[in-house]
Protein backbone atom coordinates (compact mmCIF):
# COMPACT_ATOMS: atom_id res chain seq x y z
CA UNK A 1 0.00 0.00 0.00
CA UNK A 2 1.30 3.34 -0.90
CA UNK A 3 2.30 5.76 1.55
CA UNK A 4 -1.01 7.36 3.65
CA UNK A 5 -2.06 11.01 2.13
CA UNK A 6 -1.22 13.16 5.79
CA UNK A 7 2.48 11.31 5.56
CA UNK A 8 3.14 12.54 2.13
CA UNK A 9 1.03 16.06 2.88
CA UNK A 10 1.10 16.88 6.59
CA UNK A 11 0.04 20.41 5.92
CA UNK A 12 -3.57 19.00 4.99
CA UNK A 13 -3.13 16.60 7.85
CA UNK A 14 -3.58 20.02 10.16
CA UNK A 15 -5.81 21.97 8.05
CA UNK A 16 -8.28 19.02 8.97
CA UNK A 17 -7.15 18.65 12.39
CA UNK A 18 -8.14 22.58 12.73
CA UNK A 19 -11.45 22.41 11.31
CA UNK A 20 -12.02 18.92 13.49
CA UNK A 21 -10.98 20.71 16.69
CA UNK A 22 -13.52 23.55 15.54
CA UNK A 23 -16.40 21.14 14.75
CA UNK A 24 -15.75 18.87 17.79
CA UNK A 25 -13.60 20.95 20.50
CA UNK A 26 -13.33 18.04 22.70
CA UNK A 27 -11.42 15.56 20.75
CA UNK A 28 -7.82 15.36 20.60
CA UNK A 29 -5.68 13.79 17.61
CA UNK A 30 -3.32 10.78 18.07
CA UNK A 31 -0.77 10.26 15.97
CA UNK A 32 0.13 6.23 17.01
CA UNK A 33 2.68 5.68 14.37
CA UNK A 34 0.93 3.51 12.24
CA UNK A 35 -2.91 5.55 12.28
CA UNK A 36 -4.28 8.99 13.03
CA UNK A 37 -6.86 8.90 15.44
CA UNK A 38 -9.56 11.90 16.61
CA UNK A 39 -10.26 10.09 19.94
CA UNK A 40 -12.61 12.28 23.02
CA UNK A 41 -15.90 12.76 23.52
CA UNK A 42 -18.14 13.90 20.12
CA UNK A 43 -20.62 15.98 21.54
CA UNK A 44 -24.16 16.21 20.00
CA UNK A 45 -24.98 19.69 20.98
CA UNK A 46 -26.70 22.42 19.73
CA UNK A 47 -28.25 25.69 20.65
CA UNK A 48 -26.05 25.98 23.25
CA UNK A 49 -26.84 22.94 25.14
CA UNK A 50 -25.43 19.83 24.66
CA UNK A 51 -28.02 16.98 24.50
CA UNK A 52 -25.77 14.01 24.59
CA UNK A 53 -22.47 12.69 23.95
CA UNK A 54 -20.12 9.40 22.83
CA UNK A 55 -16.77 8.65 23.35
CA UNK A 56 -15.41 8.24 20.20
CA UNK A 57 -12.08 6.99 17.93
CA UNK A 58 -12.21 8.36 14.40
CA UNK A 59 -9.37 6.47 12.46
CA UNK A 60 -8.12 8.83 9.27
CA UNK A 61 -8.60 6.67 6.52
CA UNK A 62 -5.01 6.72 5.07
CA UNK A 63 -6.18 6.01 1.26
CA UNK A 64 -7.78 10.03 0.61
CA UNK A 65 -8.76 13.06 2.72
CA UNK A 66 -12.10 12.38 1.82
CA UNK A 67 -12.09 8.57 2.01
CA UNK A 68 -15.23 7.20 4.26
CA UNK A 69 -13.47 6.90 8.13
CA UNK A 70 -13.36 4.04 10.07
CA UNK A 71 -15.07 5.13 13.66
CA UNK A 72 -15.61 3.18 16.88
CA UNK A 73 -17.58 3.84 20.42
CA UNK A 74 -14.82 3.58 23.01
CA UNK A 75 -16.65 4.09 26.03
CA UNK A 76 -19.16 0.84 26.10
CA UNK A 77 -22.47 2.85 26.08
CA UNK A 78 -23.12 1.41 22.39
CA UNK A 79 -23.80 -2.65 22.78
CA UNK A 80 -21.12 -4.27 19.87
CA UNK A 81 -24.31 -5.89 18.39
CA UNK A 82 -25.04 -5.42 14.43
CA UNK A 83 -28.84 -5.57 15.35
CA UNK A 84 -29.99 -3.36 16.27
CA UNK A 85 -26.99 -0.92 16.80
CA UNK A 86 -25.04 -1.46 13.75
CA UNK A 87 -22.09 -1.95 15.58
CA UNK A 88 -19.26 -5.01 13.94
CA UNK A 89 -18.63 -7.38 16.74
CA UNK A 90 -15.36 -8.25 16.32
CA UNK A 91 -13.72 -4.99 16.06
CA UNK A 92 -16.72 -2.32 17.72
CA UNK A 93 -16.79 -0.62 14.17
CA UNK A 94 -19.65 1.26 13.71
CA UNK A 95 -21.19 1.17 10.38
CA UNK A 96 -22.25 4.89 9.97
CA UNK A 97 -22.86 5.06 5.54
CA UNK A 98 -23.34 2.37 3.00
CA UNK A 99 -20.46 3.42 0.59
CA UNK A 100 -22.84 4.17 -2.60
CA UNK A 101 -24.93 5.94 -0.60
CA UNK A 102 -21.56 7.93 0.17
CA UNK A 103 -20.21 8.39 -3.09
CA UNK A 104 -23.81 8.90 -4.02
CA UNK A 105 -24.58 11.79 -2.70
CA UNK A 106 -20.82 13.09 -1.94
CA UNK A 107 -18.92 12.92 -5.23
CA UNK A 108 -16.49 14.50 -4.41
CA UNK A 109 -16.13 13.21 -0.84
CA UNK A 110 -16.67 14.80 2.77
CA UNK A 111 -13.64 16.24 4.59
CA UNK A 112 -13.38 14.90 8.01
CA UNK A 113 -14.94 17.44 9.63
CA UNK A 114 -17.99 17.42 7.28
CA UNK A 115 -18.40 13.85 7.40
CA UNK A 116 -18.35 14.28 11.29
CA UNK A 117 -21.36 17.13 11.56
CA UNK A 118 -23.19 15.54 8.81
CA UNK A 119 -23.34 11.58 9.06
CA UNK A 120 -21.58 10.63 11.90
CA UNK A 121 -23.29 13.14 14.53
CA UNK A 122 -26.38 12.01 12.66
CA UNK A 123 -25.72 8.69 13.24
CA UNK A 124 -24.79 8.87 17.09
CA UNK A 125 -27.89 11.29 17.28
CA UNK A 126 -30.07 8.08 15.69
CA UNK A 127 -28.19 5.74 18.37
CA UNK A 128 -29.64 7.48 21.59
CA UNK A 129 -32.95 6.64 20.65
CA UNK A 130 -31.80 2.81 19.31
CA UNK A 131 -30.30 2.70 23.38
CA UNK A 132 -33.88 3.48 24.10
CA UNK A 133 -34.99 0.68 22.73
CA UNK A 134 -36.83 2.86 19.88
CA UNK A 135 -36.18 2.14 16.00
CA UNK A 136 -33.93 4.31 14.10
CA UNK A 137 -35.82 7.70 12.93
CA UNK A 138 -33.57 7.71 9.87
CA UNK A 139 -34.47 3.72 9.31
CA UNK A 140 -31.63 0.86 8.73
CA UNK A 141 -30.32 -0.10 5.58
CA UNK A 142 -30.00 -4.11 5.62
CA UNK A 143 -27.03 -5.57 6.02
CA UNK A 144 -23.78 -6.72 3.77
CA UNK A 145 -24.93 -6.99 -0.18
CA UNK A 146 -29.09 -6.46 0.60
CA UNK A 147 -27.51 -3.20 2.20
CA UNK A 148 -26.31 -2.60 -1.57
CA UNK A 149 -29.13 -4.56 -3.69
CA UNK A 150 -31.56 -2.19 -1.46
CA UNK A 151 -29.57 1.40 -2.89
CA UNK A 152 -29.80 0.08 -6.08
CA UNK A 153 -33.42 -0.49 -6.04
CA UNK A 154 -34.68 2.63 -4.17
CA UNK A 155 -33.23 4.99 -6.85
CA UNK A 156 -34.80 3.17 -9.31
CA UNK A 157 -37.82 2.72 -7.79
CA UNK A 158 -37.87 -0.62 -9.14
CA UNK A 159 -37.09 -4.66 -7.74
CA UNK A 160 -34.18 -6.78 -7.14
CA UNK A 161 -33.93 -7.76 -10.69
CA UNK A 162 -33.40 -4.18 -11.88
CA UNK A 163 -31.05 -3.11 -9.19
CA UNK A 164 -28.92 -6.28 -10.15
CA UNK A 165 -29.30 -4.78 -13.84
CA UNK A 166 -27.83 -1.70 -13.19
CA UNK A 167 -25.23 -3.20 -10.89
CA UNK A 168 -24.17 -5.19 -13.92
CA UNK A 169 -23.58 -2.07 -16.01
CA UNK A 170 -22.04 0.08 -13.36
CA UNK A 171 -19.71 -3.21 -12.75
CA UNK A 172 -19.07 -3.32 -16.90
CA UNK A 173 -18.82 0.84 -17.00
CA UNK A 174 -21.03 -0.15 -20.02
CA UNK A 175 -23.70 2.97 -19.49
CA UNK A 176 -25.14 4.41 -22.43
CA UNK A 177 -28.25 6.22 -23.41
CA UNK A 178 -29.57 4.28 -26.02
CA UNK A 179 -29.19 1.12 -24.10
CA UNK A 180 -32.58 -0.41 -22.32
CA UNK A 181 -33.12 1.15 -18.79
CA UNK A 182 -32.07 -1.47 -16.12
CA UNK A 183 -35.64 -0.81 -14.58
CA UNK A 184 -37.14 -2.82 -16.70
CA UNK A 185 -39.57 -0.46 -18.34
CA UNK A 186 -38.62 -1.60 -22.00
CA UNK A 187 -37.66 2.45 -22.64
CA UNK A 188 -34.18 3.48 -23.61
CA UNK A 189 -32.07 4.85 -20.55
CA UNK A 190 -32.58 8.65 -22.33
CA UNK A 191 -36.30 8.80 -21.78
CA UNK A 192 -36.50 6.55 -18.77
CA UNK A 193 -34.24 6.57 -15.73
CA UNK A 194 -31.51 9.24 -17.12
CA UNK A 195 -30.42 10.97 -13.96
CA UNK A 196 -30.76 8.47 -11.44
CA UNK A 197 -28.32 6.08 -13.74
CA UNK A 198 -26.48 8.75 -15.01
CA UNK A 199 -25.25 9.58 -11.49
CA UNK A 200 -24.80 6.25 -10.24
CA UNK A 201 -22.38 5.75 -13.31
CA UNK A 202 -20.54 8.70 -12.69
CA UNK A 203 -20.19 8.73 -8.89
CA UNK A 204 -20.31 5.42 -7.43
CA UNK A 205 -16.62 3.59 -7.36
CA UNK A 206 -17.17 0.81 -10.20
CA UNK A 207 -15.43 -1.56 -8.03
CA UNK A 208 -18.55 -1.10 -4.86
CA UNK A 209 -20.82 -2.68 -7.91
CA UNK A 210 -18.96 -5.35 -8.75
CA UNK A 211 -17.89 -6.21 -5.15
CA UNK A 212 -21.63 -6.42 -4.48
CA UNK A 213 -22.21 -8.52 -7.37
CA UNK A 214 -19.66 -11.28 -6.11
CA UNK A 215 -20.86 -11.42 -2.77
CA UNK A 216 -24.72 -11.92 -4.57
CA UNK A 217 -22.98 -14.61 -6.64
CA UNK A 218 -21.04 -16.38 -3.58
CA UNK A 219 -24.46 -16.10 -1.79
CA UNK A 220 -26.11 -18.09 -4.63
CA UNK A 221 -23.20 -20.59 -4.53
CA UNK A 222 -23.69 -21.51 -1.06
CA UNK A 223 -20.50 -20.30 -0.30
CA UNK A 224 -20.83 -17.47 2.06
CA UNK A 225 -20.76 -18.09 5.31
CA UNK A 226 -22.79 -15.85 7.91
CA UNK A 227 -19.62 -13.83 9.55
CA UNK A 228 -17.89 -12.91 6.33
CA UNK A 229 -17.11 -9.22 6.29
CA UNK A 230 -17.70 -7.51 2.76
CA UNK A 231 -15.24 -4.93 3.47
CA UNK A 232 -15.40 -1.42 1.50
CA UNK B 1 -31.83 32.42 30.01
CA UNK B 2 -28.71 34.72 29.44
CA UNK B 3 -28.47 37.06 26.15
CA UNK B 4 -26.23 34.59 24.93
CA UNK B 5 -27.86 31.77 25.11
CA UNK B 6 -31.05 33.20 23.45
CA UNK B 7 -29.01 33.48 20.46
CA UNK B 8 -27.69 30.22 20.35
CA UNK B 9 -31.13 29.19 19.98
CA UNK B 10 -31.93 32.04 17.57
CA UNK B 11 -28.87 29.94 15.64
CA UNK B 12 -30.69 26.76 16.46
CA UNK B 13 -33.49 27.56 14.46
CA UNK B 14 -31.59 28.74 11.78
CA UNK B 15 -30.02 25.72 10.84
CA UNK B 16 -31.10 24.20 7.88
CA UNK B 17 -31.44 20.39 8.38
CA UNK B 18 -29.40 18.46 5.10
CA UNK B 19 -32.74 16.50 4.26
CA UNK B 20 -34.73 19.84 4.12
CA UNK B 21 -36.89 20.36 0.98
CA UNK B 22 -34.26 24.02 0.46
CA UNK B 23 -31.47 21.64 0.33
CA UNK B 24 -32.53 19.12 -1.31
CA UNK B 25 -33.48 21.33 -4.20
CA UNK B 26 -30.04 23.53 -3.92
CA UNK B 27 -28.73 19.94 -4.36
CA UNK B 28 -30.82 18.80 -7.64
CA UNK B 29 -29.95 22.17 -9.15
CA UNK B 30 -26.25 21.87 -8.35
CA UNK B 31 -26.20 18.27 -9.92
CA UNK B 32 -28.15 19.82 -13.13
CA UNK B 33 -25.56 22.52 -13.82
CA UNK B 34 -22.91 19.84 -13.59
CA UNK B 35 -24.83 17.86 -16.21
CA UNK B 36 -25.18 21.00 -18.31
CA UNK B 37 -21.45 21.85 -17.93
CA UNK B 38 -20.08 18.85 -18.30
CA UNK B 39 -22.21 17.67 -21.80
CA UNK B 40 -20.49 20.88 -22.53
CA UNK B 41 -16.71 20.69 -21.53
CA UNK B 42 -16.11 17.74 -20.62
CA UNK B 43 -14.53 16.60 -17.36
CA UNK B 44 -10.91 18.57 -17.52
CA UNK B 45 -12.75 22.00 -15.78
CA UNK B 46 -12.29 21.89 -12.08
CA UNK B 47 -15.50 21.52 -10.26
CA UNK B 48 -15.58 23.49 -6.64
CA UNK B 49 -18.75 24.06 -4.01
CA UNK B 50 -18.24 27.20 -1.90
CA UNK B 51 -21.17 29.44 -0.31
CA UNK B 52 -22.36 29.66 3.03
CA UNK B 53 -22.55 25.94 2.93
CA UNK B 54 -18.93 25.45 2.26
CA UNK B 55 -18.32 28.04 5.12
CA UNK B 56 -20.33 26.76 7.93
CA UNK B 57 -22.42 30.19 7.66
CA UNK B 58 -26.01 29.76 6.49
CA UNK B 59 -29.25 30.10 7.69
CA UNK B 60 -32.45 28.90 6.66
CA UNK B 61 -33.71 32.46 5.87
CA UNK B 62 -30.30 33.11 4.13
CA UNK B 63 -28.20 30.83 2.11
CA UNK B 64 -26.36 30.41 -1.41
CA UNK B 65 -24.46 28.00 -3.63
CA UNK B 66 -21.24 29.55 -4.95
CA UNK B 67 -20.45 26.73 -7.52
CA UNK B 68 -16.17 27.48 -8.94
CA UNK B 69 -15.73 26.26 -12.94
CA UNK B 70 -12.20 26.37 -13.29
CA UNK B 71 -10.81 25.55 -16.31
CA UNK B 72 -6.91 24.39 -16.53
CA UNK B 73 -4.54 27.30 -17.57
CA UNK B 74 -3.68 25.58 -20.98
CA UNK B 75 -7.56 24.54 -21.96
CA UNK B 76 -9.02 26.86 -24.40
CA UNK B 77 -12.39 24.74 -25.08
CA UNK B 78 -14.14 27.77 -23.63
CA UNK B 79 -12.34 30.01 -24.95
CA UNK B 80 -9.03 31.96 -24.81
CA UNK B 81 -9.94 35.08 -22.79
CA UNK B 82 -11.70 35.37 -19.56
CA UNK B 83 -14.68 37.21 -21.11
CA UNK B 84 -15.11 34.28 -23.47
CA UNK B 85 -14.78 31.81 -21.06
CA UNK B 86 -17.89 33.63 -18.92
CA UNK B 87 -19.64 34.30 -21.79
CA UNK B 88 -19.31 30.74 -22.91
CA UNK B 89 -20.53 29.17 -19.95
CA UNK B 90 -23.03 31.94 -19.50
CA UNK B 91 -24.20 30.59 -22.58
CA UNK B 92 -24.73 26.82 -22.27
CA UNK B 93 -26.49 27.75 -18.49
CA UNK B 94 -28.94 29.76 -20.60
CA UNK B 95 -30.30 26.70 -22.29
CA UNK B 96 -31.96 25.72 -19.08
CA UNK B 97 -31.67 28.67 -16.62
CA UNK B 98 -32.16 32.65 -16.92
CA UNK B 99 -29.01 33.84 -16.05
CA UNK B 100 -28.10 37.02 -14.44
CA UNK B 101 -24.55 38.42 -14.57
CA UNK B 102 -23.99 39.46 -10.52
CA UNK B 103 -20.30 40.28 -9.90
CA UNK B 104 -17.58 37.51 -11.22
CA UNK B 105 -21.14 34.80 -10.93
CA UNK B 106 -23.72 33.93 -13.16
CA UNK B 107 -26.51 34.00 -10.83
CA UNK B 108 -29.70 30.95 -12.12
CA UNK B 109 -33.27 31.40 -12.08
CA UNK B 110 -35.88 29.55 -13.51
CA UNK B 111 -36.88 30.25 -17.48
CA UNK B 112 -39.73 32.60 -16.11
CA UNK B 113 -37.75 34.30 -13.76
CA UNK B 114 -40.19 33.33 -10.96
CA UNK B 115 -37.31 31.36 -8.58
CA UNK B 116 -33.82 32.50 -7.54
CA UNK B 117 -32.42 29.18 -7.09
CA UNK B 118 -29.32 30.70 -4.62
CA UNK B 119 -26.69 29.48 -7.20
CA UNK B 120 -24.04 31.22 -8.57
CA UNK B 121 -21.30 29.59 -10.87
CA UNK B 122 -18.32 31.10 -10.98
CA UNK B 123 -16.50 30.79 -14.30
CA UNK B 124 -12.69 31.50 -13.86
CA UNK B 125 -9.06 30.01 -15.19
CA UNK B 126 -6.37 28.86 -13.16
CA UNK B 127 -3.27 31.18 -13.05
CA UNK B 128 -0.88 28.04 -13.03
CA UNK B 129 -1.80 24.58 -14.20
CA UNK B 130 -5.34 23.47 -12.46
CA UNK B 131 -4.97 24.39 -8.69
CA UNK B 132 -4.92 27.14 -6.78
CA UNK B 133 -5.12 30.81 -7.49
CA UNK B 134 -7.64 31.46 -10.11
CA UNK B 135 -8.39 34.36 -12.49
CA UNK B 136 -12.28 35.58 -12.69
CA UNK B 137 -13.96 37.53 -15.07
CA UNK B 138 -15.74 40.82 -13.39
CA UNK B 139 -18.67 41.25 -15.38
CA UNK B 140 -20.46 43.64 -14.09
CA UNK B 141 -17.63 46.02 -13.26
CA UNK B 142 -15.73 46.80 -16.16
CA UNK B 143 -12.24 45.74 -15.14
CA UNK B 144 -10.57 42.54 -17.27
CA UNK B 145 -9.58 40.43 -14.35
CA UNK B 146 -9.37 39.65 -10.75
CA UNK B 147 -7.01 37.27 -9.28
CA UNK B 148 -7.90 35.47 -6.20
CA UNK B 149 -8.18 31.88 -4.40
CA UNK B 150 -11.91 29.78 -3.68
CA UNK B 151 -10.33 27.90 -0.93
CA UNK B 152 -8.59 30.58 1.06
CA UNK B 153 -11.59 32.38 1.48
CA UNK B 154 -13.56 29.76 2.51
CA UNK B 155 -10.64 28.94 5.27
CA UNK B 156 -10.86 32.28 6.43
CA UNK B 157 -14.24 32.24 6.97
CA UNK B 158 -14.18 28.34 8.79
CA UNK B 159 -11.47 29.13 10.53
CA UNK B 160 -12.03 32.84 11.92
CA UNK B 161 -13.79 31.30 14.81
CA UNK B 162 -16.88 33.77 14.74
CA UNK B 163 -18.84 31.72 12.81
CA UNK B 164 -21.99 32.40 15.08
CA UNK B 165 -21.33 35.52 15.12
CA UNK B 166 -21.33 36.02 11.42
CA UNK B 167 -24.01 33.51 11.27
CA UNK B 168 -26.38 36.29 13.38
CA UNK B 169 -24.89 39.12 11.08
CA UNK B 170 -26.08 37.81 8.01
CA UNK B 171 -29.52 37.37 9.54
CA UNK B 172 -29.69 40.66 10.44
CA UNK B 173 -28.66 41.86 6.81
CA UNK B 174 -31.54 40.06 5.80
CA UNK B 175 -34.07 40.87 7.98
CA UNK B 176 -32.84 44.97 8.25
CA UNK B 177 -32.93 44.55 4.12
CA UNK B 178 -29.40 45.93 3.73
CA UNK B 179 -27.83 44.99 0.21
CA UNK B 180 -24.06 44.25 1.46
CA UNK B 181 -22.74 41.32 -0.03
CA UNK B 182 -22.30 38.23 1.89
CA UNK B 183 -18.34 37.85 1.11
CA UNK B 184 -17.93 42.31 3.11
CA UNK B 185 -20.25 41.43 5.60
CA UNK B 186 -17.97 38.13 6.79
CA UNK B 187 -15.23 39.91 6.29
CA UNK B 188 -16.20 42.69 8.29
CA UNK B 189 -17.28 40.77 11.14
CA UNK B 190 -13.77 38.90 10.86
CA UNK B 191 -11.91 42.10 10.93
CA UNK B 192 -14.16 43.81 13.96
CA UNK B 193 -13.54 41.45 16.12
CA UNK B 194 -10.03 40.05 15.49
CA UNK B 195 -8.55 40.32 19.16
CA UNK B 196 -12.01 40.95 20.42
CA UNK B 197 -12.98 38.54 23.40
CA UNK B 198 -16.34 38.45 24.89
CA UNK B 199 -19.88 36.55 24.78
CA UNK B 200 -21.93 36.00 21.77
CA UNK B 201 -24.35 38.85 22.86
CA UNK B 202 -21.26 40.86 23.54
CA UNK B 203 -19.65 40.31 19.86
CA UNK B 204 -22.37 40.73 17.99
CA UNK B 205 -23.22 44.50 19.80
CA UNK B 206 -19.64 45.08 18.90
CA UNK B 207 -20.25 44.88 15.38
CA UNK B 208 -22.97 46.67 15.41
CA UNK B 209 -21.99 49.75 17.63
CA UNK B 210 -18.47 49.86 14.72
CA UNK B 211 -21.58 49.91 12.24
CA UNK B 212 -23.25 52.75 13.98
CA UNK B 213 -19.90 54.46 15.22
CA UNK B 214 -17.57 54.01 12.08
CA UNK B 215 -19.53 53.19 9.19
CA UNK B 216 -17.60 56.00 7.10
CA UNK B 217 -13.85 54.41 7.68
CA UNK B 218 -15.23 50.56 7.55
CA UNK B 219 -12.82 49.14 5.02
CA UNK B 220 -12.25 45.57 3.37
CA UNK B 221 -9.62 43.51 2.24
CA UNK B 222 -9.55 39.93 -0.47
CA UNK B 223 -7.67 37.89 2.41
CA UNK B 224 -6.61 36.03 -1.07
CA UNK B 225 -5.17 39.26 -2.95
CA UNK B 226 -4.49 42.05 -0.78
CA UNK B 227 -4.22 43.95 -4.61
CA UNK B 228 -8.37 43.62 -4.78
CA UNK B 229 -10.01 46.72 -4.40
CA UNK B 230 -13.12 45.84 -2.82
CA UNK B 231 -13.64 49.21 -1.90
CA UNK B 232 -16.87 48.57 -4.23
CA UNK B 233 -18.96 46.62 -1.97
CA UNK B 234 -19.19 49.40 0.84
CA UNK B 235 -21.07 52.48 -1.20
CA UNK B 236 -21.95 55.65 0.90
CA UNK B 237 -25.26 54.15 0.49
CA UNK B 238 -24.42 50.58 1.86
CA UNK B 239 -22.62 52.80 5.09
CA UNK B 240 -25.53 54.55 5.61
CA UNK B 241 -27.78 52.21 6.29
CA UNK B 242 -25.29 50.06 7.71
CA UNK B 243 -24.99 52.86 10.10
CA UNK B 244 -28.54 53.77 10.92
CA UNK B 245 -30.03 50.23 10.97
CA UNK B 246 -27.19 49.34 13.54
CA UNK B 247 -28.28 52.52 15.66
CA UNK B 248 -31.82 51.37 15.59
CA UNK B 249 -31.17 47.55 16.47
CA UNK B 250 -28.73 48.71 19.62
CA UNK B 251 -31.84 51.05 20.58
CA UNK B 252 -33.90 47.97 20.35
CA UNK B 253 -31.77 45.89 22.65
CA UNK B 254 -31.38 48.24 25.28
CA UNK B 255 -34.68 48.39 26.09
CA UNK B 256 -35.78 44.50 24.88
CA UNK B 257 -33.06 43.20 24.75
CA UNK B 258 -32.50 40.73 21.81
CA UNK B 259 -35.47 38.49 21.80
CA UNK B 260 -36.47 42.32 20.87
CA UNK B 261 -34.97 42.40 17.73
CA UNK B 262 -35.02 38.22 16.37
CA UNK B 263 -38.05 37.66 18.24
CA UNK B 264 -39.06 34.26 20.10
CA UNK B 265 -38.02 31.01 19.38
CA UNK B 266 -40.29 27.81 20.23
CA UNK B 267 -38.44 25.53 22.40
CA UNK B 268 -37.71 22.01 21.63
CA UNK B 269 -37.03 19.17 23.80
CA UNK B 270 -33.69 17.20 23.48
CA UNK B 271 -35.42 14.45 21.78
CA UNK B 272 -36.95 16.22 19.49
CA UNK B 273 -33.66 18.44 18.91
CA UNK B 274 -31.60 14.56 18.17
CA UNK B 275 -34.57 13.55 16.00
CA UNK B 276 -33.75 16.35 13.76
CA UNK B 277 -30.27 15.71 14.18
CA UNK B 278 -30.67 12.00 13.29
CA UNK B 279 -32.65 12.98 10.08
CA UNK B 280 -30.40 15.64 9.22
CA UNK B 281 -27.57 14.30 7.15
CA UNK B 282 -29.30 12.59 3.63
CA UNK B 283 -27.07 9.15 4.16
CA UNK B 284 -27.47 8.71 7.98
CA UNK B 285 -28.93 5.05 7.15
CA UNK B 286 -26.59 3.02 9.41
CA UNK B 287 -25.83 -0.36 6.80
CA UNK B 288 -23.51 -3.20 8.28
CA UNK B 289 -21.00 -4.47 6.17
CA UNK B 290 -21.64 -8.48 7.98
CA UNK B 291 -24.24 -10.55 6.56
Amino acid sequence: MSEPWYRMRPALLEVDRQQVLQAQPKLEMIDTGDAVLFRGPFLLEEGGKVHEQFDVEVAVSPRSQVDIPVVREVAGRIPRQLDPHHVIKDDGTLCVVLPEAYWYHYPEGLRLDAFMMGPLRSHLAGQTFVLQGLPWPQKEWPHAADGSLAFYREILGADDRAAVRLMLMLAKGSIKGHRECPCGSGAIVRNCHRDAVWKASERIPRELAQRTLYQLWKRRQGQMTPQEPIRA
Amino acid sequence: MTESEYLRKVLGDQTLADDSQEMKELRDERDNVWRLLAAEYGTAPVRRVGGSGAKGTMNKEDFDLDLPYYFPRDDDSAGDTLKEIYESVEGVLSKEYRVERKGVAVRLHDKEGKIDFHIDVVPGRFVNGSDGDAFLFPATSGKERLQTNLEEHIAHVKNSGVIDEIRLGKLWRTRKKIQLKTFALELLIIDILSGFSGTLAEKLEKVLIEFRDNSENLSISDPANTGNDLSGMLTTEVRNFLKSAARDTLNTVRSGGWKAVFGEIQEESSNEVLRRISLASPISRPWGYHE
